[in-house]
């Protein structure tokens, strides 16, 4: 057979894995499978999500223009293995000046009991996954460009305002577009909104205005208030005489909300405190309704002011169905500082979450329209202890604590504070290729159990539980806490205690010493490089050599400045190994001074969690070598032997840097 | 209806096993068919002895990846039957690229040794490759995808598309040579 026909038929035979779907295979990524849990979940993956169906004569506002029409929510959403989507509050980072700029953004607790009036999730609700949506149109530019801007058309909202004005039953008098209005290129010709005015008559008004906007929002504006029969038109209604009111509304308006099953939500506010969606007899359905499709009735002191409509799947594609976590490892997560937030640790009680802390837990999806995902987490609200003088007269002060609900394996890495963000040696556990790692005595953990993070000064520094990183001792004197403690800075400006070359536990090793990696101390000495009248410089070495084999990951690591196509190869050590590798204690931000010394092979750079691997003259081959197994989120398992290593720690005054080189035999990939 | 309650009716010779295959797979295999020998007939024949086959492999054969199986099915019916058109007649059609492009790789000639190294080296090789480069490899010499098709479905420029086939290509002719194929 000719090389090219064989080679044709040799890749016809190649295995399973590695030929691409093309009608895309909708993988089971829970371990549970749908039929297990119960037919709601598994009808939520299938059918789909219809939003509003029509129900009266007139046509539903975004029934021709709907991104998804009614007949592709009905037709199963297949969905390849969904991609990850970051969590991260961005919008929510708000600096304050003054308390009372910081007061408007906490909770009472009459807020809270208020907050998610009529969520469909409880505490109770099982769930094994839930969409996600991709927001076609998320806020850019800061801000500068309303959210929708580059989503629906001209097209798509002519027939919204028309189908919204003879839901209503009015007439058009005068209409026009609003564009943006300032020289950024291309999104001149793009509407930000199709307002409308209209006849009243209907309603005994002048005037009714109609927008609808390019995000999906309608907004019906009685400018005169609409007034309600006499016994709707309470100053002050209480709970039973709302929920009447809203039932009086959103049969009033039927043909506008065109919900099958209006679920109404009284809260407590009589001005904004009205709210239907269409609820489901699938729970995943309705609370997605809840979150992103949902009608509001808002009233000022003479009537009704305003009907809000918002469909925000309008503007989004279906991403998948993420699997997500139940509410106590959310909880266990927050209670370990894995979450979002948009107020500084300050106001926290003791500067850190505790369960007693916690008032309320619920399930939401963000939606505000400038979000570039629609996804869920839950929200906790926790007890706080602001620092500004003036609120300890006040009530009790709550903030909300966020916890993304999908999975974490599903979750881009994030820059925010707080949040489970893969970072040094997290990085290596998380990337680690199997699920649960095994401890030296036996105990088996999951990869998620065994990365934890903690802040300090707002920084976000990771630890792992269960103590099993371990460092050998340092082998230089640890200046700064207790010199029996493991880790130690190696980049402190400013450090209040000066280093005394003289003192003769400087050193805590010595030339012949057998180090627990098995590797031999050669020497330990320091040399004065120069001195005068006010500061001494003083290099000092420790080196050691030997062979000490590491088992851990190997994988990439984008390199400075995340340019383009640049990635360092890095190696983590397994910080379960018998063998501890020695090194210094990081910062965490990232600071010290790294540099390469070519040995027998490549040369090492540690900054106590990866090793970089790295040779100024052919490490790119190497790269190249190893491509196609290694990315920035996935690593694969190596061995590592090194035989030298050197320490050194400059110091001049109360200023040190230390540097560690070293040189490996050998790096073996395993299987 | 999932692939392991297909693959369960197979094993209770249930004729619902092939109804159930057409209609999950009967459109992917069409799409592999018709990119070898580009006939609506041909492919329609060999889309059905590919039922035929699969009822006759399974049992004992169980597979990991049924899609893949029943592709397997057709695109070798196919390229058999492509193979034997082209002794009778100069063919063209995108096997008959792909045959060309996959000689620009290792040649006309007869030089590779039977038996599973070229396959080992293949599935090597295919290991290192970036992901993308992977699938627009696999889509091409796979599914014999045209590069127009390729492109919109990955939603890449055609430009791109060839050159990833080219640098992937390169590199394969590369790679086997240093592991000692005679090309």
């Amino acid at each position: 057979m000719r090389n090219n026909d064989r080679l044709l038929y040799e890749i016809g035979e190649l295995d399973d894995e590695n030929v691409p779907a093309i009608v895309k295979e909708k993988k089971k990524v829970s371990p549970v499978t749908w039929a297990a849990v119960g037919s709601v979940a598994a009808a939520a993956a299938i059918a789909g999500f219809v939003i509003l169906r029509g129900t009266g004569t007139a046509k539903m506002p975004w029934e021709d223009y709907q991104i998804y029409s009614p007949a592709d929510y009905s037709k199963e959403v297949i969905i390849d293995e969904p991609p990850k989507i970051p969590y991260e509050l961005k919008h929510f980072i708000i600096y304050w000046e003054e308390a009372y700029e910081a007061r408007a953004y906490l909770y009472t607790a009459s807020d809270i009991e208020n907050s998610s009036v009529g969520n469909p999730w409880s505490e109770e609700t099982e769930l094994t996954s839930l969409p996600v949506f991709k927001n076609r149109s998320p806020d850019t530019y800061a801000g500068f460009i309303p959210a929708g801007i580059r989503c629906l058309t001209e097209e798509q909202l002519t027939p919204m305002l028309d189908n919204t004005v003879q839901a209503l039953g009015v007439t058009v008098q005068n209409s026009g577009f609003d564009y943006i209005n300032w020289d950024t290129r291309e999104n001149e010709d793009l509407p930000v909104y199709l307002a409308a005015e209209c006849s009243g008559e209907a309603y005994g008004l002048d005037m009714i205005d109609v927008t609808v906007y390019a995000d999906s929002d309608i907004n019906v504006s009685f400018l005169d208030c609409l007034k309600l029969p006499d016994e709707y038109m309470i100053a002050d209604p209480d709970n039973d005489q709302r929920e009447k009111i809203l039932s009086y509304l959103a049969d009033r308006f039927k043909n506008l909300l065109q919900f099958e099953n209006p679920v109404l939500i009284a809260e407590n506010d009589k001005y904004s405190g009205y709210k239907v969606y269409n609820g489901s007899e699938d729970i995943v359905e309705s609370i997605v309704n809840y979150n992103l499709a949902n009608a509001s009735f808002i009233f000022d002191e003479e009537g009704l002011y305003k009907i809000q409509l918002r469909n925000l799947l309008c503007i989004s594609d279906y991403m998948g169905d993420y699997p997500v976590i139940s509410l106590e490892r959310a909880r266990e997560l927050l209670l370990s500082g894995s979450y979002l937030k948009s107020f500084p640790d300050s106001f926290l009680k003791g500067g850190a979450i505790k369960e007693e802390d916690i008032a309320k837990a619920e399930l939401i999806y963000l939606n505000a329209s400038d979000d570039e995902y629609f996804k869920p987490y839950y929200r906790f609200y926790v007890e706080l202890a602001p620092p500004f003088p003036e609120w300890k007269e006040d009530e009790t002060l709550y903030g909300d604590v966020y916890v993304p609900a999908v999975e974490y394996k599903y979750i881009l890495s994030s820059e925010d504070e707080h949040i489970l963000t893969p970072d040094y040696s997290g990085t290596a556990v998380n990337s680690y290729p199997e699920n649960e790692i095994s401890l030296p005595d036996g105990t088996v953990v999951s990869k998620t159990e065994a990365v934890k993070t903690y802040t300090d000064n707002e920084m976000p520094v990771l630890e792992f539980n269960f103590g099993f990183l371990r460092y050998a001792k340092p082998v230089f004197q640890n200046s700064i806490d207790d010199p029996d403690c493991y880790n130690y800075d190696t980049w402190t400006f400013n450090n209040p205690v000066d280093i005394v070359i003289d003192d003769p536990d400087y050193f805590k090793v010595k030339a012949g010493d057998v180090l627990e990696n098995g590797m031999t101390v050669d020497n330990a000495n320091y040399k004065v490089m120069w001195k005068n009248e006010e500061q001494t410089f003083v290099e000092s070495e420790v080196s050691i050599s030997g062979e000490c084999v590491y088992e851990g990951i190997l994988m990439c690591r984008q390199g400075e400045n995340y340019a383009e196509d640049v990635y360092d190869l890095v190696f983590y050590a397994d910080p379960t190994g018998e063998a501890p590798l020695p090194a210094f204690c990081s910062s965490g931000d990232g600071s010290e001074q790294i540099e390469t010394w070519v040995g027998d092979n490549f040369a090492l750079m540690t900054d106590c969690g990866p090793i970089f691997l790295t040779n100024t003259d052919s490490y790119i081959a190497e790269m190249e070598g190893y491509s196609g197994i290694l990315d920035c989120d996935r690593g694969i398992k190596a061995k590592l032997t090194l035989n030298k290593i050197i320490f050194t720690v400059n110091t001049m005054g109360d200023f040190h840097v230390g540097y560690t080189y070293a040189a490996y035999k050998d790096l073996e990939i395993i299987e | 209806m999932e692939d392991s309650r297909i693959i369960d009716l197979y094993f209770k010779r249930s004729e619902e096993a092939v109804k159930e295959s057409q209609t999950k797979y009967g459109r992917q295999c069409d799409i592999i068919a018709y990119n070898i020998l580009r006939s609506k007939e041909e492919s329609e024949e060999c889309v059905n002895d590919t039922w035929f086959r699969a009822w006759n492999s399974i049992p004992p054969q169980k597979p990991n990846r049924l899609s893949v199986f029943l592709g397997r099915i057709t695109r070798n019916l196919a390229i058999d039957r492509y193979r034997s058109q082209r002794r009778e007649k100069r063919g063209g059609g995108e096997i008959a690229v792909c045959l060309d492009e996959l000689a620009e790789c290792v040649g006309y000639e007869e030089t590779f040794p039977d038996g599973p190294s070229l396959r080992d080296a293949l599935k090597q090789f295919l290991c290192e490759q970036a992901p993308q480069a992977k699938e627009i490899f696999m889509l091409r010499y796979w599914y014999i995808f045209s590069v127009k098709d390729i492109a919109e479905r990955l939603k890449l420029s055609e430009g791109a598309v060839k050159m990833s086939l080219h640098r992937t290509r390169t590199a394969l002719r590369i790679f086997l040579e240093n592991e000692g194929f005679d090309i």
